[in-house]
């Protein structure tokens, strides 16, 4: 392992450290021996001492007392250069010095011990916390699995694999570090069962294979679990590497739980938002088919039950009807395909360049009729680019707009459509007079089945018209918004084209 | 019944034959029927119908196959296809195939007998020249004399824009697509933009109402169409 030759490295430049300190003392002991004397000359002896333990630890400085001990006593203590003690006081002297250096050692080496202990939990309680802020941000389960694995082997030091339950029961690896390293299919198969049996609810490891098995603990009970690689690690973990895996088996495990318990929320939402489309598509089917075929049918049963009974005025009112009616459930069928054409993604884009004008006629041909009561303005700046777009789709959404405002806008009244260049992009816009949205409820307009009003089911026909506009529009890559007038009462829905759907500009004098 | 100019109605749904039938019958012509494709294309041999409505979607082969087939005997009998709204692409690989025209489900009565006319007036017309002055309204185009009037006044166009005018007056009533037009002005390799530009200037020219057109009509995702003077 890197880390063990390390450190190895380390300890033996210590001893090689203490070994210099312990030379230098003896050269200013030395120098200082005529000015202090032999018996002040310890005290330079155990500054060395006092340093090699700070630095070193227990063992050099240990060394370092041992060696200064037999330093003092061959340099200075009479006779010379020789191990002997002669005088009593000198060894009472010698025999202090040797005490204190090595109660004096091991006080420095402890308080430099508890100053690396402080330090490395600082460390890892910043790494823990870069971390918990780290996955806060992840929203996707194998990205928080990625996270976690990545950490884990960094701050532990070891390779390490995060297992976590699918559709299919526990995954073989959600995420590893290094990449691509998985568990052996023997281990995964004894997982598995230990995992399907419920065993981690109360298992705290287990080791299997070349890998030891943590369980990833959330409040609700396991949600997955840990390998980490038995190679050339300490077994079990350390109480510290213990401690600091635990908070982040903890973190990962909070999280994973939450994102569940998101999606389980998000799902009960959606389904609660099905239902009530569903209600809403039964009651309009309903609705808007069985009224003109009411209408159809009474109309067709008076006509034939008395030939010549109605007289002209009395017989165009019943055709009338007929058509009319005939017409309404057709663009209620039309409607009812082109929703489910986009909620199936089946929309096939048919672009070309096209002129808007063109396709502003062809909407107001189509809507005449419904129209007819109203007075329709064209204004379309001379100047409008031509736009990549699908006519078809184009013309549907103008139909809808167009079929809204005769519907809401009192007979009599105006209808403005208008088209402008917007700095590089192009606006067309549909404008009535008549009562204008509801407040606050701009954006609600383009919800599927939305209805103004809850009384006003006759008028708002299908619910859908709205809903296919901002479909199309988003197909045909613009954007659909609602607003009421600044000038004046009523609504105006504007359609944004981008730059990038102009046409480039072609010359008119083609050969 | 019988003393009437053939139709051939080609549709898998009896009802809406039954409907086709007693209006088509109503209106003197002689109706066939037929619920298939090899039915259709084995009448139209031997029977030779004028004209033929022919819905696209038959329980034993394609509309467009059976269009395909027709035309490969060498059968130039008008087909008007019955269409629905969103199939635009089927109406032109229709038209591209040899239908000469079509009506969108569900369609009027009158459209449907609108088109068949105008399919009769030019299938009768193959022989001879066409009228040489159209007039429809407040619009006069004399073709022999290349001259084009709005309400009694000469309009003056550029070659490319009398070309256009040219050909949906001699298709007078008849859809276009913009591919058959482009073919026919310009060549096959040009920009829809291109027919588009001269479309407008056209109609700034000649409409009263150059947005709300109402002689060179836009068939949406497909072509143009002249406006013939309603009976």
């Amino acid at each position: 392992m890197e880390r063990g030759d390390g450190s190895e490295r380390e300890g033996l430049r210590s001893y090689g450290v203490a070994g210099l300190a312990v030379v230098a003392a003896l050269g200013v002991a030395e120098l200082l021996r005529p000015a202090v004397g032999i018996e002040n000359v310890d005290l330079v002896f155990l500054t060395a001492v006092v340093g090699v333990a700070a630095t070193g630890g227990l063992g050099p400085s240990l060394a370092a007392a041992f060696a200064s001990v037999l330093a003092y006593n061959f340099f200075f203590i009479p006779p010379v250069f020789t191990f002997e003690v002669a005088d009593a006081k000198n060894l009472a002297t010698l025999v202090f010095f040797a005490v204190v250096t090595v109660v004096v050692s091991n006080l420095a080496a402890r308080v430099r011990a508890q100053a690396l202990a402080a330090k490395e939990r600082a460390r890892s309680t910043q790494a823990l916390y870069a971390f918990s802020r780290h996955i806060a941000g992840i929203a996707d389960r194998d990205a928080l699995a990625e996270a976690a694995a990545e950490r884990m082997a960094d701050l532990l030091d070891r390779d390490v694999i995060v297992l976590l339950p699918g559709p299919d029961g526990l995954a073989a690896a959600a995420a590893s570090n290094p990449a691509g390293d998985v568990v052996e299919d023997i281990e995964l198969e004894a997982l598995r069962a230990s995992w399907v049996a419920g065993e981690w609810v109360g298992r705290d490891a287990m080791r299997i294979g070349g890998h030891l098995f943590y369980p990833l603990r959330a409040a609700s009970g396991p949600v997955g679990l840990v390998a980490l690689s038995r190679e050339g690690g300490r077994e079990p973990l350390s109480p510290d590497e213990e401690r600091l895996f635990g908070s982040l088996a903890g973190q990962v495990a909070g999280a994973l739980e939450r994102m569940d318990l998101g999606r389980e929320r998000d799902e009960a939402r959606v389904a609660v938002e099905n239902e009530r489309l569903r209600a809403a598509l039964l009651s309009s089917l309903s609705h808007d088919l069985k009224t003109p075929l009411a209408s159809i049918t009474g109309a067709v049963t008076a006509l034939r039950a008395g030939p010549g009974l109605y007289d002209g005025a009395a017989h165009d009112v019943l055709t009338v009807t007929i058509q009319d009616e005939a017409e309404r459930m057709t663009r209620f069928v039309t409607n009812l395909l082109d929703m489910t054409r986009i909620e199936a993604g089946g929309i096939t884009l048919d672009r070309s360049a096209i002129d808007l004008g063109e396709v502003v006629g062809t909407a107001l041909q189509r809507t005449a009729r419904t129209l007819a009561g109203h007075e329709v303005v064209i204004d379309l700046a001379p100047d409008l680019p031509m736009l990549h777009l699908d006519a078809v789709l184009l013309e549907q959404v103008l139909v809808n707009l167009l079929d809204n405002a005769a519907k809401y806008a009192p007979a009599g009244s105006l209808v403005t459509v208008a088209g402008r260049p917007a700095g590089d992009d192009v606006s067309l816009t549909v404008a009535d007079e008549g009562p204008g949205l509801p407040p606050g409820d701009e954006e609600r307009v383009f919800d599927k089945f939305y209805r103004a009003a809850a009384d006003d089911r006759r008028r708002a026909g299908t619910g859908l018209g709205l809903a296919i506009c901002r479909g199309f529009m988003e197909a045909l890559g613009g954007r659909i918004s609602a607003a009421n007038r600044a000038d004046g009462p009523g609504a105006i829905v504007t359609l944004a084209f981008p730059s990038s759907l102009v046409a480039p500009p072609r010359r008119e004098d083609v050969a | 019944m019988s003393g009437g100019l053939p139709i051939l109605v080609v549709d898998d749904e009896p009802s809406l034959r039954r409907l086709l039938r007693t209006s088509l019958d109503a209106q003197g012509y002689r109706v066939l029927e037929a619920g298939t494709g090899r039915g259709a294309i084995e009448i139209i041999a031997h029977d030779a119908p004028e004209v033929v409505p022919l819905d696209l979607g038959l329980p034993d082969m394609d509309g467009l196959e059976v269009i395909r087939r027709v035309r490969a005997n060498g059968a130039t009998t008008p087909i008007i296809v019955l269409s629905s709204r969103g199939d635009e692409r089927g109406k032109v690989a229709a038209l591209d195939l040899g239908a000469d025209d079509y009506v969108t489900k569900p369609f009027g009565m009158s459209e449907l007998v609108a088109r068949i006319r105008t399919a009769l007036r030019h299938r009768l017309r193959q022989d001879g020249a066409a009228t040489p002055v159209f007039t429809s309204g407040d619009l006069t185009v004399d073709l022999t004399r290349r001259l084009v009037s709005v309400q009694d006044r000469e309009v003056k166009l550029s070659n490319k824009e009398w070309d256009i005018l040219k050909l949906l007056v001699v298709n007078a009533g008849k859809v276009l697509t913009h591919r058959a037009i482009m073919e026919r002005v310009w060549g096959p390799t040009v920009d829809v933009q291109y027919l588009r530009i001269y479309v407008r200037q056209l109609r700034q020219k000649i409409e009263e109402h150059p947005n709300r057109p109402r002689h060179i009509l836009t068939e949406t995702g497909v072509g143009y169409r002249l406006a013939t003077p309603s009976p």
